[in-house]
């Protein structure tokens, strides 16, 4: 796929590196062949651009980042010869900090409020549209609610705490209907490290009785009125499926999912092959033009850059967003913002912010960020009680009203091999889990390195997967090759 | 781009050390972009008590928390009331 992307530095992002030297990120200076590319896709709002958090003085006058809102470098073209943005994950790592920083999502929010919110497009697609066509069929033909195949959201249903949807669709005597009840919404306060379903294994389950058409209200006296359903399956754990939708849209309203993978970058195209000036021409004018493989074989690098993660044939590659799960941010008030001053005296700072403050009201400029940061490195430097944790963790999937909200959104690339080798939950590790390290060490740790607090843990909320290592052709095995013939590498 | 990392022999057929640089060895993507929810990605990967093994490697025995069990609602009541074994 061919990509034209505008010769523009005005969404450039000035940041602090570790080591405080500042650096410049533009969207396409680290994009070169075989690096990943994201491209700027669908918003979750029509709001304009999203702005940097207030107080940011290193990147002034960023208008936004939306070329829908940038006319003067969007000129009206159509088709796959418009103007599309791409960035690299540098960029994006850095568009996380400096503008998506201050952004909550709270997981004890309504059914209701979540689907008000709601762009209708995000309504009339997904499992979200599923239920919704259900309970308005189920109401047309007369049944009444509680009754088989009438599905219902209650007032007080939130992301962590759904009804058995499942189980309410299936009509009288159906295998859904039958089906021993589930507890169902997002779990968020596991020792692994993924936002995880309530619900049983996955299967599907037939929604009429012995997958044939079957009277929805067989009790009707008036023949015209009577109404049939076609036989239909349903996933067992629907009510999770919704939660996880409703997540997702708030993921899109929120701008984390703005930038989504588009592929590995395999060259920068040429505008005009014809002619070498011309090319030049249009280089300079109109922008850069990039091949991008968006499904298929490419040549990528090293996925991780770690060691210890080597990507082996089948492993599948990812791009994972992780957050931090305050698990009841209401009650986290045990520690404020102040930082003690050094041995000479200086860098001390008061401050009464917080996590329950910066949580109801929201984190909206940069010193809130900083103070976010301050409060965050207090509560995961506490030592898990792991016994008290395991407590709470049941009441949670049983349904304990918590005030669950999730923040400090981040990318990181990871690997199938990593979630499952890496995921499962170490005290030791866990302990030893260093939270603000670039490169967090894997060997012996825990949880892919994500710590696990009492009041907060680093969760994975999300990711996309970007595709399989191929594994390489068999090996030459003749007398004159003695090339390596790693039997883990040979299909 | 390390593009020697499994290269065993040099051309006339001497063995040599496989060099191995991680971070620039080169690796084909067939790529395929698609989206998992953190419930897909834990349904799939994640192995919290880690009882999902090397396939030969024998198994240790099956999740002790509870909440890995995948049990139904009756069953999970049941189980935290009881206190199962392992279960703190």
């Amino acid at each position: 796929m061919r990509r034209l992307v505008p010769l523009n530095n005005s969404n450039k992002l000035i940041g602090v590196d570790e080591h405080g030297k500042t650096v410049t990120r533009k969207e396409t200076e680290d994009l070169r062949a075989t690096s990943l590319a994201f491209i700027l896709g669908i918003r979750g709002d029509t709001l304009p651009p999203r702005p940097l958090l207030v107080g940011n003085e290193q990147s002034p006058g960023v208008p936004g980042y939306n070329v829908a809102y940038q006319p003067s470098i969007m000129p009206a073209m159509v088709g796959t010869e418009r103007f599309q943005q791409l960035c690299s994950i540098e960029y994006l790592h850095e568009y996380f900090r400096q503008v998506l920083a201050g952004k909550t999502i709270a997981l004890d929010t309504t059914y209701a409020d979540a689907t008000q919110a709601m762009q209708g497009a995000l309504k009339t697609s997904g499992p979200i549209s599923v239920y919704t066509a259900a309970a308005h069929e189920a109401k047309g033909a007369g049944i009444p609610e509680g009754e088989p195949g009438r599905p219902k959201i209650g007032p007080d249903a939130t992301l962590l705490k759904m009804p058995d949807v499942a189980q309410q669709m299936g009509l009288k005597g159906s295998d859904a209907r039958e089906a021993l009840e589930n507890y169902q919404g997002i779990f968020a306060r596991d020792f692994g490290p993924f936002l995880k379903g309530k619900g049983s294994g996955t299967e599907l389950l037939n929604g009429t009785m012995h997958n044939l058409p079957q009277l929805f209200n067989p009790d009707q006296p008036d023949e015209d009125k009577k109404y049939s359903a076609q036989p239909f399956s349903v996933s067992r754990n629907f009510g999770d499926e919704i939660a996880f939708s409703l997540l997702d849209a708030k993921l899109l309203e929120n701008g984390i999912t703005d930038w989504r993978p588009d592929g590995i970058v395999l060259s920068k195209g040429i505008n005009d092959p014809s002619d070498q000036l011309s090319n030049e021409y249009l280089e300079s004018r109109d922008g850069q033009l990039y091949n991008i493989r968006i499904q298929g074989p490419a040549i990528g690098t090293a996925w991780t850059g770690e060691r210890s993660l080597e990507v082996l044939p089948l492993d599948k590659v990812f791009v994972v967003i992780v957050a931090d799960v305050w698990f009841n941010a209401k009650s986290a008030t045990k520690y404020d913002a102040s930082v003690e001053a050094d041995a000479n005296g200086r860098g001390g700072r008061t401050s009464a912010v917080t996590i329950a403050d910066l949580m109801q009201r929201g984190i909206e400029t940069m010193d809130d960020v900083r103070d976010y940061q301050v409060l965050r490195t207090k509560y995961m430097k506490e030592e898990l009680d792991e016994a008290a944790f395991e407590a709470k963790q049941k009441e949670a999937f049983q349904g304990a009203d918590e005030n669950t909200v999730l923040a400090n959104f981040r990318v990181m690339v990871s690997t199938s091999s990593q979630m499952i080798n890496h995921s499962t939950f170490k005290s030791k590790g866990n302990k030893t889990s260093d939270v603000h390290g670039k490169r967090r060490k894997l060997t012996g740790g825990s949880r892919m390195s994500l710590t696990l607090s009492n009041d907060v843990g680093e969760y994975i909320v999300g990711g996309w997967q970007i595709g399989a290592h191929d594994p390489p052709r068999a090996r030459p095995t003749s007398r004159f090759s003695l090339e390596c013939t790693c039997p883990s590498q040979v299909p | 781009m390390d593009t020697a990392a499994s290269r065993g022999s040099m051309p006339q057929g001497a063995t040599m050390g496989i060099r191995s640089a991680a971070n620039s060895a080169a690796m084909n993507i067939n790529v395929n972009v698609s989206w998992f929810n953190a419930d897909r990605l834990g349904r799939s990967f994640n192995n919290p008590e880690g009882t999902i093994k090397q396939r030969f490697e024998a198994s240790q025995g099956k999740p002790k928390n509870v909440v890995n069990m995948k049990l139904h609602k009756d069953a999970f009541d049941t189980a935290v009331s009881l206190g199962l074994p392992g279960d703190a």
